[in-house]
């Protein structure tokens, strides 16, 4: 359904040209839950906006690949070609709950104005299906909140109104910017579970964009693992939790809290931060910040290679080399 | 600040203003208060570049001898009125027991359209140079005192003010070493701009003969004596008032060039700007 | 909201009783005898007497300052020394043309003012804003009374289709009213526009970015509805009390476009009455525009509270 060939960004700021996304390629089936996770500044929401062409122009800049929605080249979209794309196929939902609504307009409007801005019909159906809508997203009476002003719901509530907004024309793919970051942890999980119910009522192909891999590990069934504006690993939640032989992946694995650790266990963090998308690139991006880097390593740019099915991995290691070097490094501690 | 190649412009060209009026009498090539009756409301020609005015006054002359009284009281007042202004300021954001009787003061200062209040004194004290100095410090000081205070209470809140303050740092140090250098971009802005309004509002109360004696040139002088001859010589209305409009313009210019200068926020706007430039030039 | 608008109600009081010290002190920072002032140094002492008596001036300070507040807050400002009527009932026959003026210019401003910014938000990343920004800076550079010349010159002598001077009530003909005062308000606007579109332009510039104006792009509405209804709608708040600012600009300018282009109004008057040395309508004016001035200011202090719901359900 989605397909994303070789793209790459670049964003012109007052400090320069900044290289966000590098050369990324992936494919999203309909229906299916693909988690996207880096750090922040690993272009993840900028790949992420590309995808309906949200990122501020004219100073972003599509310079190579292809974004194909349903066989057409949403790079290549009239303007107002990707205004009728969005909302209706594509959706969106943001970080920040508290600041994506609009302050001076009442709940009820501001989901009708989205309702009636894909779908010809009156006021009053529109606020029919708003009240249908708040419903599905799991807001209690309805018709009295939709009188009621951004201010007076919580972060929580808001999130739901803005998936609520999401649904209104039933799009084919709900991308999900970090939805639970600016939550309350016990409200993450009434989001996650939401945007899952939603998923199986409403059957949408869903990216759920984190820097959390919590997040994402009872929800997709792929994931992609953003360094630098590339990817750096791809394959199943299975591949991702039991299976990575990247060290990239391995390192923020290590940096989850966990049930299961012992008291004497301490979590791990990964040194450094992420590459300045700003400068020339030579080598590895994970270099300077690899617990297993070698010299080739400050030379080699890895490109992704299929290590199992659907299951690929930008690094030099081989599994094995992997697995020694994590056995190498654990013995020391 | 002087990054900007527009301040640097208007700075520039606020400079040889000023030395032009301050050396005219050296390099005019007539005399700015020689009267001559034959050559009355003269058009500009190649020896009266403004042509002449009803007493046969060369109006270049005039307009030039003029500045100085304008840019001298704009900048008197602009000073003064920072002065004041910033010390008001200060002094209320800090201490929030003053606050109170000097911002209903400010409050109560602030309920006359500036204008109003620099002629009810004026009208009061009676016009010469010194009560139209006195008149529209009193008029714009209120609005920078406003600033500063809001400046001020918004940086008494963060922590390195609470430091010195907990490590015993005397109130004047405090109030001059670490918030000021702080606050100082709204108030050059505004300084800037009262200097502008200041020269405005000169020449709005020449103008309406409560201002300056009308014996001296002033640019609103000139315009009070051109406005009965405006159908027959409209030279004479025309180029004092653009002297106005140039001057009081490249103040704007500059005040709004340093707020984007020294603003971080305004300055992201500015450099999107610039941004824009190259992205087309990189285009074409 | 109750609570805050009745905060601000008493919080006009000290500033009201500021307002009134200064008017106040208008006839006494005068330098020497005000009667001197008013009648003339060679005037007959029994005159001066007279006159003294008539303003309480032989009465110490204090006691004159709450004489006269308290004839202030019974309505009773004073007679005029030039014609002797009561200032209160003068300056009331002088509020029409000015209140004129002033809304025929602020309905101008807003006019041409909002569509401009709205335009030139559309246009952000085009020449339109630089050119937007000179032209508003521009605008506020030129004096009133000079443009106002230049008008006159312009469409009044050259092509004289409509007046110079004069005023006709808007109850006697509402076409001569507005064929009168169209000059006079063009002048006043200009300065406005200049003021408002640019406030409203760097007010809807800090929401364009705002993620809600994402959220709503997100959803593919129409960049120019994006514009005109969600980001106006937040910028209009901060926007509101920028017409406070407008209405002082407005005040101001109309004593010198009232005096200009003789349109009996209180600025006129004031002028006047200054020329006069009357000081009791001095006064009076003063008192009368501050107090407007600070009214409009107070009723959108009161609007804003409305307009914004995350106060007005505070």
């Amino acid at each position: 359904m989605l397909e994303v060939k070789g793209l790459k960004v670049r964003i012109h700021s007052d400090k320069g040209v900044v290289k966000a996304v590098n050369g990324v390629s992936f494919t999203i089936k309909a229906g299916q839950t693909v988690g996207i996770v880096g750090e922040s500044g690993s272009g993840k929401s900028v790949l992420a906006q590309s995808l309906m062409r949200l990122n501020p122009e004219p100073t972003t800049v599509y310079t190579e690949g292809e974004i194909l929605f349903q066989d057409r080249n949403i790079l290549a979209l009239t303007d107002k070609e990707v205004r009728q794309l969005r909302g209706s196929d594509i959706a969106m939902i943001f970080q920040d709950p508290m600041s994506s609504l609009n302050p001076v307009f009442k709940i009820g409007d501001q989901l009708i104005d989205a309702i009636r801005a894909k779908q010809k019909m009156s006021r009053k159906t529109a606020k029919q299906k708003a009240t249908e809508l708040l419903k599905d997203v799991g807001i209690s009476d309805p018709d009295r909140r939709m009188g009621e002003y951004p201010h007076q719901f919580s972060g929580g509530m808001r999130q739901r109104v803005l998936i609520a907004m999401a649904l209104a024309s039933k799009p084919k793919l709900l991308i999900a910017d970090e939805p639970t970051t600016a939550l309350d942890v016990t409200i993450q999980a009434q989001i996650l579970q939401l945007l899952k119910n939603i998923q199986n009522k409403y059957g949408m192909a869903i990216i759920i964009i984190t820097h959390d891999l919590g997040v994402v590990a009872n929800m997709a069934d792929n994931i992609l693992v953003m360094y630098s504006g590339r990817i750096v690993e791809e394959g199943s939640t299975e591949d991702i939790f039991y299976r990575t032989t990247m060290p990239y992946t391995w390192s923020l694995l290590r940096a989850l809290p966990r049930l299961d650790a012992n008291d004497q266990e301490q979590l791990v963090t990964i040194k450094g931060n992420p590459p300045n998308l700003l400068g020339e690139m030579k080598g590895c991006s994970f270099y300077q910040r690899c617990p297993f880097a070698t010299e080739q390593c400050a030379l080699s740019d890895p490109v992704l290679r299929e290590i199992g099915k659907d299951h690929r991995v930008a690094c030099i290691l081989s599994e094995s080399e992997f697995i020694d070097q994590v056995n190498q490094l654990q013995s020391i501690q | 600040m002087f990054k900007k190649k527009r301040n640097v412009v208007s700075i520039s060209v606020l400079c040889m203003i000023t030395i032009a009026t301050l050396t005219a009498s050296f390099w005019l090539p007539h005399s700015p208060s020689y009267i001559d009756p034959d050559f009355r409301l003269l058009e500009p020609s190649a020896t009266y570049w403004f042509g002449t005015d009803d007493f046969g006054r060369d109006i270049f002359a005039r307009t030039v001898v003029a500045a100085k009284v304008s840019l001298f009281v704009g900048i008197v007042v602009a000073v003064a009125s920072t002065l004041l202004g910033t010390l008001i300021g200060l002094l209320s954001g800090y201490y929030r027991k003053a606050d109170f009787l000097m911002m209903r003061v400010i409050d109560g200062m602030l309920a006359f359209p500036s204008l109003l209040l620099a002629l009810a004194l004026v009208a009061a004290l009676g016009g010469s140079i010194v009560n139209i100095i006195v008149a529209l410090t009193f008029a714009f000081s209120p609005v920078m005192a406003r600033i500063v205070r809001s400046a001020v209470l918004q940086i008494n809140n963060v922590q390195y003010i609470d430091a010195a303050k907990i490590t015993g740092t005397s109130d004047i140090i405090i109030l001059f070493r670490y918030i000021l250098p702080n606050i100082i971009t709204p108030i050059i802005v505004q300084g800037t701009f009262i200097f502008a309004k200041a020269i405005l509002a000169e020449a709005a109360l020449s103008f309406l003969g409560v201002g300056v004696d009308p014996t001296i040139p002033t640019w609103g002088n000139m315009l009070q004596e051109a406005q009965i001859y405006i159908s027959i010589a409209p030279w004479f209305s025309i180029f004092p008032g653009l002297a106005i409009v140039f001057t009081v313009f490249l103040l704007n210019i500059l005040g709004d060039g340093l707020r984007d200068a020294l603003d971080p926020h305004a300055k992201k706007v500015k450099s999107r700007k610039s941004l824009l430039k190259k992205l087309k030039l990189a285009k074409s | 909201m109750l609570k805050y608008t009745v905060n601000r109600l008493l919080s006009t009081i000290p500033v009201m009783i500021i307002v009134s010290i200064i008017v106040f002190m208008i006839v006494h920072l005068t330098p020497g005898n005000p009667a001197y002032l008013i009648l003339g140094e060679d005037s007959s002492e029994e005159s001066i007497a007279q006159l003294e008596k008539q303003l309480g001036l032989d009465q110490p300070i204090v006691v004159q300052f709450f004489d006269w507040f308290k004839n202030v807050i019974t309505g009773d400002l004073g007679q005029s020394i030039y014609s002797s009527e009561p200032v209160l009932q003068i300056i009331l026959d002088r509020l029409g043309p000015t209140f004129s003026l002033m809304m025929l210019s602020m309905t101008l401003a807003l006019a041409i003012a909002i569509p401009a910014a709205i335009f030139v938000v559309w246009k952000r990343n085009t020449i339109v804003d630089p050119l937007f920004i000179f032209t508003s800076l521009l605008g506020v550079s030129i004096p009133e009374f000079w443009f106002a010349m230049l008008l006159v010159l312009g469409v009044a002598v050259a092509i004289p289709i409509f007046p110079v001077a004069g005023y006709v009530p808007i109850v006697e003909s509402v076409n001569l009213w507005f064929y009168h005062l169209i000059l006079p308000a063009i002048v006043l606007a200009t300065v406005e526009i200049g003021l408002i579109a640019r406030m409203l332009r760097d007010s809807m510039l800090d929401n364009v970015h705002q993620d809600y104006t994402k959220t709503v792009r997100a959803q593919g509405i129409k960049e120019s509805m994006i514009l005109m209804k969600y980001v106006f709608a937040n910028a209009l708040i901060p926007t509101t009390t920028v017409v406070g600012t407008m209405v002082a600009g407005l005040l101001g300018g109309a004593i010198i476009v009232e005096t200009m282009f003789t349109i009996p109004g209180i600025g006129q008057l004031l002028i006047d009455s200054i020329h006069r040395r009357d000081y009791p309508v001095i006064q009076g004016v003063v008192l009368i525009i501050a107090g407007i001035y600070f009214l409009i200011n107070l009723l959108i202090d009161l609007l804003y509270t409305f307009l914004d719901p995350r106060i007005r359900y505070d």
